[in-house]
């Protein structure tokens, strides 16, 4: 714990110095430092050489200087000690010559030279002297046998001279006179280099008594300058070693690496100074090109670092970016995966998922959940009536609905085409759900905008719950969809609560629609017949065909119980055929039997009705029976009628062509076609049973009814009332009906061989 | 008026002054085998920056006295330096130890008996002097 204590902060660190806007400054910045570092350190170098080659060459040029002066003495004192001995043995007028002929006197062109008598009388030979001596300084040289050196009083002419002398003395070493040779002062400073001292340096010769003999700095020469000997000394006078330091230069304040020696046996020292700005200034030029040259190699560096900071800052956008991509690809597809594309619900296998977690979620609290099935009532027929994008927009603003209706915590899914699924994680009784489907029904009712009409839908709702209706997913959905369906059979926009019974049923219907596929093959569909009745006369004025199924196990089943799911299979076209064929070939036989000219009336089933082979089905039909077109009416549901009004009004007139009988079936409930009446060659108008069951006489049903029929009449077609199931009821129809109903159909459908009889019966009875 | 009185009266002073002074011949031993030599190696030897007359023979040179016409007239004209620059010059080379300066002599007749007597000996006189004892040498340039 300690050790993960420990490299966290480390790691946090090394993290933090990796990101780009830390990593890239600081490495500018250390790079910069080492460079200037680096700069800085390479100026103090070379400084420190230059300043220790200009110490060392400044003790060179000393000790070399020195050499050169103590020589240039050394031969001054010979001279004198060669003169002193020719004045012992020569005649004293002929010294000078003798002397200068066998070159034993330092050349005239820089030497003046002279002997003086004690009076101070020039011996002849003698040069004229550049500073004549007086008698103090003979008294002095009377008195003295010191080699004396004289520089005159400070000045600065070019040709000053530094003046030798030296008493002369006869064999007993009385005082004859005085040696005297005067040396051009800059003689002694002539051994300046420039290419070594520049043209700032120093050469002096100093006496030990203050008095600086001769000194040069650069080109100028000055002889006789006073100086404080001592203090100039001070640190640097050493008999063993030569020493140099960096300090200001008494005799003209420039800062010089000096160096002094004190010369050996005279009363002199020799001093050499190098200016220090003079000696720094090549460094002091590398240095500013050491500078020069780092500030450029930084900026370089700088740019090249900025350069990469930008690639690579892009490089980490764009991988950046490619991770957030790909992460919202991947939250895309997850998504899409699981969510409905048009509605934006989850779909179903998400459906599934939040399904199964909160009926865990349900066991562990044990809580009670409840699943409600929902499916639209009629959607097939707006989207395709109104186009598919109506349709989409339809089921959006029902998921809008659905969402806006239910709380936050509750699950509304959509499982595909019409049907949505919804889950109430947390349900305390039945009644809650009973509320909450009551909201959803009165939500999704509400009219809709659709293609700039108002449209109803309405919806069916099946609901299981857990655990009372099942424990796991499967089953629970299972429930709910029995429990939709049968709220469908209900008669829509309503719900119902799954129950064990609904469980029976549903098992039939399940069997049923298994069963349902061999059905053709295995000729268990059988056809059935309900006479229609005059209304005027007693009679029968035709026949309608209805289908029934004989199941092996279950018996007659009537359509009501397999239509849908035939529909969802696909076998209305093939069971309509078969239909059509079956009813012609039966009413031939009836008719060639009996001689009636009967109608018989057939059901067209909407996929039936718009088959592009419907006529052609329809012709075979009769020509395989051979029956007369006039005897056989086609039946049409008016809602099927309507989806395509366009469309039916042309394949009516086809029909019509074709010589059949048209009737307009379950007329005048929802979606009542009276305005297109007139276009329509419709040959019998079938009022919905509704009516049958509505004709009181203060009625609006009724008085509907009174209406179409009094328009169906002025159109000349004939109306004919559906669903007389009772004698009762067909008394009440007789009594109330309107003028106009000509017939009606009980409903009381017989066998083949039972309305084969009746016919012959009636037969029989007319004849 | 006054302008070319002066003018005239100065190139007079000019032509007489040009008429005085004589011509400087350098001169080596009539024996010598040398005959002619550049000026800048004659103002070599002078300088004390050569010690050979040519190849292989050690040279002497031999200057008049300082101030005398001859004297002034080669350094002026032969050796191309001023007095002044030339007492610079063996200053150095005295203090430093490197040579010391051309013997000097007299006069004409002195430098012509040096020269003639000693064979790698080179001077300088006036043309006016000149006898069979000393050659002339060509100056080459």
């Amino acid at each position: 714990m300690a050790d993960m204590m420990k490299t966290k902060p480390f790691k946090r660190m090394a993290q933090r110095v990796t990101e780009t806007q830390i990593l890239f400054p600081a490495l500018a910045l250390i790079v910069s430092a080492v460079l200037w570092m680096g700069t800085v350190l390479l100026i103090r170098v070379d400084t420190q050489a230059t300043r220790d080659s200009a110490l060392a060459m400044t003790r060179e040029l000393t000790e070399t200087y020195e050499a050169q002066v103590l020589r240039v003495l050394r031969e001054i004192e010979q001279n004198f000690k060669i003169i002193q001995y020719a004045f012992d043995q020569q005649p004293r007028d002929q010294i000078l010559a003798e002397l200068s002929v066998r070159e034993l006197l330092p050349p005239t062109l820089l030497f003046n030279i002279a002997i003086l008598g004690p009076g101070g009388r020039p011996l002849p030979g003698s040069a004229t002297l550049a500073y004549p001596v007086d008698e103090d300084t003979l008294a002095t040289h009377a008195q003295s046998d010191n080699l004396i050196i004289d520089a005159p009083a400070a000045t600065t002419s070019s040709s000053e001279y530094l003046q030798f002398r030296r008493r002369l003395s006869n064999q007993q070493g009385d005082f004859v006179g005085v040696a005297v040779i005067e040396a051009d002062a800059a003689f002694f400073t002539s051994s300046y280099d420039e290419s070594r001292m520049g043209e700032n340096g120093m050469l002096a010769l100093i006496g030990t008594e203050g008095q600086v003999k001769v000194r040069r700095l650069g080109q100028q020469v000055i002889a006789g300058e006073p100086m404080n000997y001592g203090e100039f000394m001070e640190g640097l006078a050493s008999d063993m070693e030569t020493v140099s330091l960096l300090r200001r230069s008494p005799l003209d304040g420039e800062l010089r690496y000096i160096s002094a020696r004190a010369l050996f046996g005279f009363p002199l020292a020799v001093a050499v100074g190098l200016s220090e700005a003079e000696q720094h200034a090549p460094m002091q030029a590398r240095a500013d090109t050491y500078i020069a040259r780092g500030a450029l190699i930084n900026l370089l560096l700088l740019l090249v670092i900025g350069l990469l900071w930008r690639l690579s800052a892009q490089l980490a956008r764009s991988r950046r970016l490619e991770v957030e991509n790909k992460i919202a690809h991947a939250e895309q597809i997850e998504y899409l995966a699981y969510h409905d594309g048009l509605t934006g619900l989850p779909n179903r296998s998400l459906f599934s998922k939040l399904l199964s977690q909160n009926i865990a979620q349900g066991v562990r609290a044990n809580t009670q959940l409840a699943l409600m099935f929902l499916d639209l009532d009629h959607f097939k027929y707006i989207n395709d009536t109104l186009g598919h994008d109506a349709g989409d927009d339809l089921l959006k603003e029902v998921s809008q609905r659905l969402r806006d209706a239910l709380r936050e915590s509750d699950i509304v899914a959509r499982l595909g085409g019409d049907e949505f699924v919804v889950i109430l994680p947390v349900v305390k009784t039945a009644e809650e759900c009973v509320t909450v489907a009551r909201k959803i029904i009165q939500t999704v009712a509400k009219p809709y905008q659709l293609a700039g009409q108002n449209f109803s839908v309405t919806a069916s709702i099946g609901i299981s719950m857990f655990p009372e209706d099942g424990r796991d997913e499967e089953t629970l959905t299972k429930h709910a969809d029995i429990a939709m369906y049968k709220a469908k059979q209900e008669g829509k926009n309503t719900f119902q609560l799954y129950s064990s019974n609904l469980h029976a049923e549903s098992i039939e219907r399940l069997a049923l629609e298994s069963n349902l596929r061999q059905a053709l093959e295995r000729d268990q569909f059988t056809l059935m017949f309900q006479v229609k009745q005059n209304l005027k006369r007693d009679g029968i004025s035709g026949v309608q065909a209805v289908l029934r199924w004989q199941h092996p196990h279950m018996g007659l089943v009537t359509p009501s119980r397999f239509l849908k799911a035939a529909e969802e299979m696909g076998l209305l076209v093939p069971i309509g055929r078969w239909m059509l064929n079956q009813a012609c070939r039966l009413h031939q036989q009836w008719l060639a039997a009996s001689g009636q000219t009967l109608c018989i009336a057939v059901e067209l089933w909407r996929p039936m009705f718009y088959a592009s082979h419907l006529l052609a089905d329809i012709q075979s039909a009769l020509k395989d029976a051979g029956l007369p077109p006039e005897c056989l009416e086609v039946e049409i549901s008016e809602s099927v009628l309507m989806e395509d009004i366009d469309k039916s009004i042309k394949i009516l007139s086809n029909l019509k062509a074709l010589g059949v009988r048209i009737a307009l079936g379950n007329f005048g409930v929802g979606y009542s076609c009276m305005g297109n009446l007139r276009s329509l060659p419709v040959d019998v108008i079938k009022l919905d049973r509704s009516f049958v069951s509505n004709l009181s006489p203060d009625n609006e049903d009724r008085e509907r009814a009174e209406a179409i029929c009094t328009l169906g009449k002025s159109l000349g077609m004939t109306l004919i009332a559906d669903g007389v199931e009772t004698d009762s009821q067909m008394q009440y129809l007789k009594a109330n009906s309107t003028r106009c109903l000509e017939g009606f159909y009980r409903n009381s459908p017989m066998t083949a061989e039972a309305f084969s009889n009746l016919i012959q019966s009636l037969e029989r009875q007319a004849s | 008026m006054k302008l070319i009185s002066c003018l005239a009266a100065s190139v007079m002073l000019s032509q007489m002054v040009h008429s005085a002074s004589a011509e400087v011949v350098v001169v080596v031993a009539a024996d010598s085998p040398v005959n002619s030599l550049s000026k800048s190696h004659i103002a070599n030897i002078f300088l004390g920056r050569n010690n050979y007359l040519d190849g292989r023979i050690r040279v002497t040179p031999v200057d008049q006295p300082e101030g005398s016409q001859a004297r002034q007239e080669f350094y002026e004209n032969v050796v191309n330096w001023n007095p002044a620059s030339v007492k610079a010059h063996w200053s150095k080379m005295i203090f430093t130890g490197r040579g010391k300066p051309p013997r000097q002599v007299a006069s004409d007749t002195a430098v012509k008996a040096l020269v003639a007597s000693s064979p790698g000996a080179i001077g300088y006189i006036d043309a006016a002097s000149v006898d069979s004892s000393v050659k002339v040498l060509k100056l080459a340039q």
